[in-house]
């Protein structure tokens, strides 16, 4: 189950990273020794392909993005004064190095005004809710369900999009994520929830019960419970 | 008591366990008669569920191999 995503929690193989030896790395590398920065990215790989798909959605743009993001890194590599802040720093370089793409090849991404209003707060309420109480959890399994949250993370606008993929995707902390992005704490956590709760909503109408569910449901209930309500 | 409205503004914190003890309270009261916002609830949990296991996005088959022999060919 899910567990609680504190300041400083991140995935384990994340967490695995050890900082002073990913600093040790850095310093050969920056030492000459090049060969070292595959070693140094191999942990982050399918994080900067999650930042830059969050950016561009097609998997092809993705790919190109993260590779020219990595020859930054390399090459600004020195350049870093905290090394401890090297996947911040890394995930920030893709990132931007996504955008740019996406600006070079002259995409529109069509979301409209309100969908990028910070301060609104009302958009966090759901309109509709998917009801998965009475699915089997076996449900989960399903790459039905999987393709429909896909689909649903896909449609979300950017800013949301790519939080929810660094955040619950790929679990990293939100401090993390905040500095990759340039924004607080708090922007990154108002995006998270707004893009979960858009993400259940999206759903909804996917795992609306069926009325074979229904009758299910029904069986073992008062007959005269209806009538009397 | 907490409105419906309040309680979906805090759901992740809620869930995240970041919110503080006289809130949390008040959730699981509301929660506890609420079916609306226990559905609400229980449906983003399983949307963590399904977008925590990785498989949100696919890697194109030989991203990885092709990233480090980019880097081979430009380093």
């Amino acid at each position: 189950m899910y567990e609680a995503k504190g300041d400083c929690l991140e995935h384990p193989a994340i967490v695995n990273s050890d900082t002073s030896h990913e600093e040790a790395i850095i310093a050969l590398i920056c030492d000459g020794e090049k060969a070292h920065f595959h070693e140094l990215i191999r942990p982050y790989t399918r994080i900067m392909f999650a930042a830059a798909i969050g950016v561009l959605k097609n998997p092809a743009d993705a790919e190109e993005a993260v590779q020219e993001g990595a020859l930054k890194a390399f090459l600004h590599l020195p350049q870093l004064e905290d090394r401890r802040r090297f996947r911040s720093w890394l995930l920030q370089i893709v990132i931007n190095e996504a955008k740019m793409y996406r600006r070079k090849l002259r995409r529109q991404l069509y979301e409209s005004i309100d969908e990028t209003d910070e301060g609104d707060d009302g958009d966090s309420v759901p309109h509709q809710f998917a009801d998965w109480h009475d699915l089997p959890s076996e449900a989960l399994e399903q790459e039905q369900l999987r393709s429909a949250v896909r689909s649903a993370v896909e449609k979300l606008p950017e800013i949301y999009r790519e939080v929810l993929l660094l955040i619950d995707s790929q679990h990293l902390s939100y401090v993390t994520v905040a500095e990759a992005l340039g924004v607080s704490v708090g922007v990154v956590k108002t995006r998270v929830h707004r893009a979960r709760m858009r993400v259940q909503e999206q759903l909804a109408p996917v795992f609306e019960p069926r009325f074979s569910d229904h009758i299910r449901l029904m069986k073992g209930m008062n007959p005269w419970s209806r009538a009397k309500s | 008591m907490v409105s419906c409205k309040k309680l979906a503004r805090n759901l992740s914190a809620y869930i995240e366990g970041d919110v503080d003890r006289g809130l949390c309270s008040e959730i699981e009261r509301h929660l506890s008669h609420c079916r609306r916002c226990s559905v609400l609830l229980d449906s983003v949990r399983k949307v963590l569920v399904i977008s925590g296991d990785e498989q949100t996005f696919e890697l194109p088959m030989g991203y990885e191999e092709r990233l480090h022999s980019f880097l081979d060919s430009h380093i």
